[in-house]
């Protein structure tokens, strides 16, 4: 056993001290901080906008613009823009602009820093000198597994994290307890995402015995994941039935929104006001806009669960589901944005959140443990 | 007689992009994703004009203080049509956001092609080792056979780019959408694109010729690009919004007269905002949703199909770049000395 996790040991400190997965990680940094600090700042602009017109912060509307695409696209969309409408900005919602880059750059990151680990350790030697230590070449494979992917996925889990840390101290953005673990919670999952890509990039290697036609293979696999995020989106929104317009308001709501209209005004009008105000017609006008949301909300639904079946073949849209879910503390589910309900108070646990993904999180469970174990046998069955 | 040699060598060089495995799957690959990016939208864009514009959704609950917060906004519910040609949905996802998508064709060019056009640049570099001992004391000069290296490979990419071009060209025509305003949009899609593959190919080949070994010019080569798709342009981004933050009066005059700073800081970020990839992605935005003129404008017309003089600057930035990878290869293998092979 001590053997094992000195093995274990020596693998994680070759990956880490070879500068490349430094360099990767510090590009990792760079690319969420930038993203972040962009993103905040635009959100912040926004959000104090609010507050600087009226004097506080405003009740955020109920309509929102969304791209054409697909349903997962749309909620995900449709939950930004309800944080943007939030003063202070949050860590999810600047974490939500920054991860949907991370779903393909992550796969060629973990892909090509585990190209070359042991075909070059073929070319330079390295391989033969450990094959013929007095150790069982299934102990071997098996240490070198864990030390590669474990330090390789702790390493960029800790990379997101600073930047998550140093970009959310820049901006001063907002953060709960219960945002903090969901980011956390997040970012242990990204771990966990890179580290399936870097066991391909380890099979590969041991398989095609030469770095350079390792690289090559590595960046094929992710021009495919490229092409089964494109392919499938596309596919999504070619098949996407249109939603109904929202209903357009009678005159006398006209008159009524005119009148409290905070945005020409620039008064808030309390609840008390609005409720003195408000007659028969424009109630009706309410349950005709939540008859409307509901009709939408079951669309939105029956389209989401189809769609979620392709993230067994696609990972970019299986990481993606998971980040639609934990990123968001509103609903129990991601979809319910479009139902006529409000924002749960308090705000849904990471625990529910994480139920609601199962079926993806354990995909990618058992993705990594069928990887792990070929590559065990792959690496037994290798001679130097 | 020299440029008989020149020739020589371009052909050789050819002959061996043509022949190589590596270079024939990257060009599959990128042809593919070509095809599968205009392709797989094509039911979208048969959607018509509409399928353009954004979609007005209610979120959460319509309460009596939410809908008063949305205000006047509830009288123009109805989508307002943007006047963009309706196959802009070909090239673009995004209506107005200042962002690329990554399911369409500009995705493809922006982040898949680079990758391809430089990794083919790397595996075309003039071989190390005994090889590189034959060409570094062949009677011709090192510029010449650089830069015949050079062309082999920018003419290799132009008709991997022209084919991507005819099929989907033909994928166009057969199902009725090739009309004269989608060729031309794919045209100077494919065009410019073709600029900024010539620019990663030569940073690729560069590599090649810098690194000793191919494995290590490729894992830099592809940290380059990340640098330059991924983080720059989001980094002019906040470098700008940065410098106006900081100077607020500067804020009015730049919107008046479209005029930049000429202050050196500025200078700078308009450098960053300059780098390849964020002028080509200026470019394909401009190309599926071009920005209308005064005349649009006035006769309430469509806007005409994306000018040139919206996009010189950016075009003179992506050759600028080109030429610079160029001359920074040449510079490397012109100083490479044979013992060092």
């Amino acid at each position: 056993m001590t053997r094992f996790i000195r093995l274990v040991g020596f693998f994680a400190k070759k990956q880490l001290s070879g500068g490349t997965a430094l360099l990767f990680v510090a590009l990792i940094v760079l690319l969420v901080l930038v993203g972040m600090l962009t993103g905040a700042r635009m959100l912040k602009d926004i959000s104090r906008g609010l507050v600087q017109d009226l004097g506080t912060p405003a009740p955020s509307g109920p309509v929102v613009s969304v791209d054409v695409g697909s349903v997962h696209r749309q909620v995900w969309d449709a939950t930004n823009a309800t944080y943007w409408g939030t003063y202070p900005v949050g860590i999810l919602a600047a974490l939500r602009l920054t991860s949907r880059w991370l779903f393909i750059v992550l796969p060629f990151v973990g892909l090509l820093l585990a190209s070359r680990g042991i075909s070059q350790e073929l070319e330079s030697g390295l391989a033969q000198s450990l094959y013929v230590s007095p150790v069982r070449p299934s102990t071997l494979g098996m240490a070198r597994m864990l030390g590669d992917s474990l330090s390789t996925s702790l390493l960029i889990g800790v990379g997101l994290a600073v930047a998550l840390a140093s970009g959310g101290w820049l901006v001063r953005l907002s953060v709960t307890t219960e945002q903090l673990v969901r980011s956390v919670g997040f970012i242990a999952i990204l771990g966990v995402y890179t580290s399936v890509f870097i066991l391909i990039g380890n099979l590969l290697s041991a398989t095609l015995r030469s770095s350079v036609r390792s690289i090559w293979a590595c960046v094929a696999v992710g021009l495919l994941v490229f092409a089964g995020h494109l392919i499938g989106e596309n596919a999504f929104i070619a098949t996407h039935p249109s939603y109904p317009t929202v209903p357009f308001p009678p005159r006398e709501v006209n008159e009524f929104l005119y009148v409290h209209d905070m945005w020409s005004t620039g008064v808030v009008p309390t609840v008390e006001e609005l409720t003195a105000d408000a007659t028969p017609v424009v109630y009706r006008y309410l349950l005709e806009l939540e008859a409307h949301a509901q009709t939408v909300f079951d669309m939105v639904e029956a389209d989401y669960w189809r769609e979620r079946w392709y993230g067994f073949a696609s990972p970019v849209h299986a990481i993606w589901e998971i980040a639609g879910q934990l990123l968001q503390d509103r609903h129990v589910d991601a979809t319910e944005i479009f139902a006529p309900i409000p924002p749960l108070d308090p705000p849904p646990s990471i625990g529910t959140s994480l139920r609601r993904v199962w079926p993806e999180l354990l995909g990618m469970f058992v993705v990594w443990l069928a990887l792990f174990g070929l590559n065990v046998r792959v690496l037994s069955r290798m001679e130097a | 007689m020299k440029g008989c040699v020149f020739l020589h060598v371009t052909g050789f060089v050819l002959r061996s992009l043509l022949r190589s495995r590596s270079a024939l799957l990257l060009t599959c690959a990128i042809v593919g994703l070509m095809l599968l990016s205009v392709g797989t939208r094509l039911p979208i864009t048969g959607q018509g004009a509409g399928a353009f514009d954004l979609i007005h959704a209610l979120v959460e609950d319509p309460s009596l203080e939410r809908v008063a917060a949305w205000g006047a906004s509830f009288f123009t519910l109805t989508p307002v049509p943007r006047g963009a040609v309706a196959t802009s949905v070909l090239f673009s996802n995004e209506g107005t956001r200042h962002d690329v998508s990554t399911i369409c064709l500009s995705g493809v060019l922006l982040f898949a092609l680079p990758l391809a056009a430089m990794l083919i640049g790397v595996g075309t570099a003039p071989p190390r080792g005994g090889a590189s001992l034959t060409i570094c004391s062949a009677p011709i000069r090192r510029a010449t056979l650089y830069l015949a290296y050079t062309t082999a490979l920018l003419g290799y990419l132009v008709a991997v780019l022209a084919v991507g071009w005819g099929f989907c060209a033909l994928l166009l025509h057969t199902t009725g959408l090739g009309g004269q305003t989608v060729q031309r949009q794919l045209v100077s899609a494919v065009a410019y694109s073709a600029l900024f593959a010539g620019i990663c190919a030569s940073l690729g080949l560069w590599l090649g010729v810098w690194f000793k070994r191919p494995s290590a010019a490729m894992l830099a080569g592809i940290v380059g690009i990340i640098v330059l798709v991924a983080i720059l342009p989001n980094l002019g981004e906040f470098l700008t919004e940065s410098y106006f933050d900081a100077r607020p009066e500067l804020v009015q005059p730049v919107r008046d007269t479209g005029v930049w700073p000429s202050d050196p800081a500025f200078r700078a970020i308009l450098a960053v905002r300059h780098t390849p990839a964020n002028a080509l992605q200026r470019i394909l935005r401009e190309i599926a949703n071009p920005t209308p003129t005064t005349l649009d404008r006035t006769c309430h017309c469509r806007v005409a199909w994306s000018s040139a003089k919206a996009i010189t600057e950016e075009t003179i930035a992506l050759a600028a770049a080109l030429v610079i990878a160029v001359l920074a290869g040449l510079s490397v293998f012109a100083q490479r000395e044979v013992s060092e092979s």
